[in-house]
């Protein structure tokens, strides 16, 4: 009976309590182009990731939590993609390796870098998608998942590409608990003076101004009967 | 005549590029659609670029959950005439918004009309936060 006080004293505590007891603060990384909402200073990892093409990339994860849950932002640096697989193209190619095992598949690896981290989300056991849009930050091009996980709980993931960067901003409540809007929506893009980008038409990694019906990009023709090479065969 | 024509241009070429000029995707909101939701505020965080309402709503069912209100930023709502002190945690407040579209407790704010009973606050004048 002596314990009915005690749980209400309790509860109206816990109502009063706010959501997130954290203040959140705009946090501001020039070195890694970004600026996002935390709540407090986030904790700054150093990691090495994987591309779809199997090269070791170096990054950073940007992590902070409150009692509402865990929010990060994992930052990969692609600037020097094409150089690692133009050496890993030039040694295969010195150790005799056929055509496929040797290809140079740099184009493929960075244009593909979102669609990649998409279906690192995809894949997990027991997760149900229940949202998967394009997406856009500050016109920067993008993707959207929202998620419910094997234990119940929500995930939330944005990814992009920009200036030459791989971007997963990223969080996780508990069951029930409000959606991690607040984290989501904040990410924005930073220039070297630590001022936001906003871009005035769409930016995709990769092509110029966004435009639609757009200019076609350069290209040749081939007769599949003829030619192997993907160039037309020169006239005899 | 002249003006009225120009500012009516003028919105028409807005709502046109309103999409493209927002901070981020509204694909994940049902945006055709305004739900009205009553409830108590949990806590109100003005930050940019979107402030954030925490909503505790009650259900049909009788239980109660916090709802994530998404907001424009703090100068886009102060200067629609918000003071800080409208909308305080413990307020009723009532709110249309654009649900989440796979059914999450988040929400597109939409417009806010405190319901604490105060004038002085703003009592049961609708402002829009968005």
């Amino acid at each position: 009976m002596r314990l009915i006080p005690l749980f209400l004293a309790a509860l109206i505590v816990s109502l009063a309590q706010p959501v997130s007891a954290q203040d959140w603060t705009r946090f501001t990384s020039i070195e890694d182009g970004f600026s996002a909402n935390y709540p407090g200073q986030p904790k700054v990892e150093t990691i090495t990731y994987t591309t779809e093409y199997r090269q070791q990339l170096p990054g950073r994860v940007y992590s902070a939590s409150d009692s509402l849950g865990r929010y990060s932002t994992t930052v990969i640096d692609y600037r020097n993609i094409e150089k690692l697989h133009v050496d890993r193209a030039a040694k295969c190619r010195a150790a005799q390796g056929d055509g496929d095992s040797c290809q140079n598949d740099f184009r493929l690896d960075l244009a593909g870098a979102t669609d990649h981290a998409v279906w690192n989300f995809m894949k997990r056991d027991g997760v149900k998608i229940t949202h998967y849009m394009y997406y856009f930050v500050e016109l920067v091009s993008g993707r959207l998942l929202q998620m419910t996980n094997a234990d119940n709980t929500r995930t939330f993931a944005a990814i992009h590409q920009h200036a030459g960067r791989l971007y997963i901003h990223q969080a996780t409540v508990a069951s029930g608990m409000p959606e991690p809007i607040l984290f989501m929506q904040g990410l924005g893009w930073a220039d070297e003076k630590g001022l936001a980008i906003r871009y005035r038409t769409i930016y995709t990694e990769g092509y110029g101004e966004w435009k639609f019906p757009h200019e076609t990009p350069p290209f040749t023709v081939r007769d599949l009967n003829t030619s192997i090479d993907g160039t037309i065969p020169p006239k005899k | 005549m002249r003006f009225k024509l120009f500012a009516v241009a003028f919105a028409c070429v807005s709502c046109l590029t309103a999409s493209a000029r927002a901070h981020h995707s509204h694909g994940n909101y049902d945006v055709e659609t305004w739900t009205v939701m009553e409830g108590t505020v949990k806590q109100v965080i003005f930050i940019v670029p979107h402030s954030i309402v925490y909503l505790d709503v009650k259900s049909e069912k009788g239980d109660t959950a916090t709802w994530s209100l998404e907001a424009t930023n703090p100068q886009g709502i102060f200067l629609k005439g918000v003071k800080k002190e409208d909308v305080q945690v413990g307020d009723k407040i009532k709110v249309r918004c654009h649900l989440l579209r796979d059914g999450g407790h988040g929400c597109l704010l939409g417009f806010v009309t405190p319901m604490h009973g105060d004038k002085a606050r703003g009592h049961g004048i609708e402002i829009e936060w968005d």
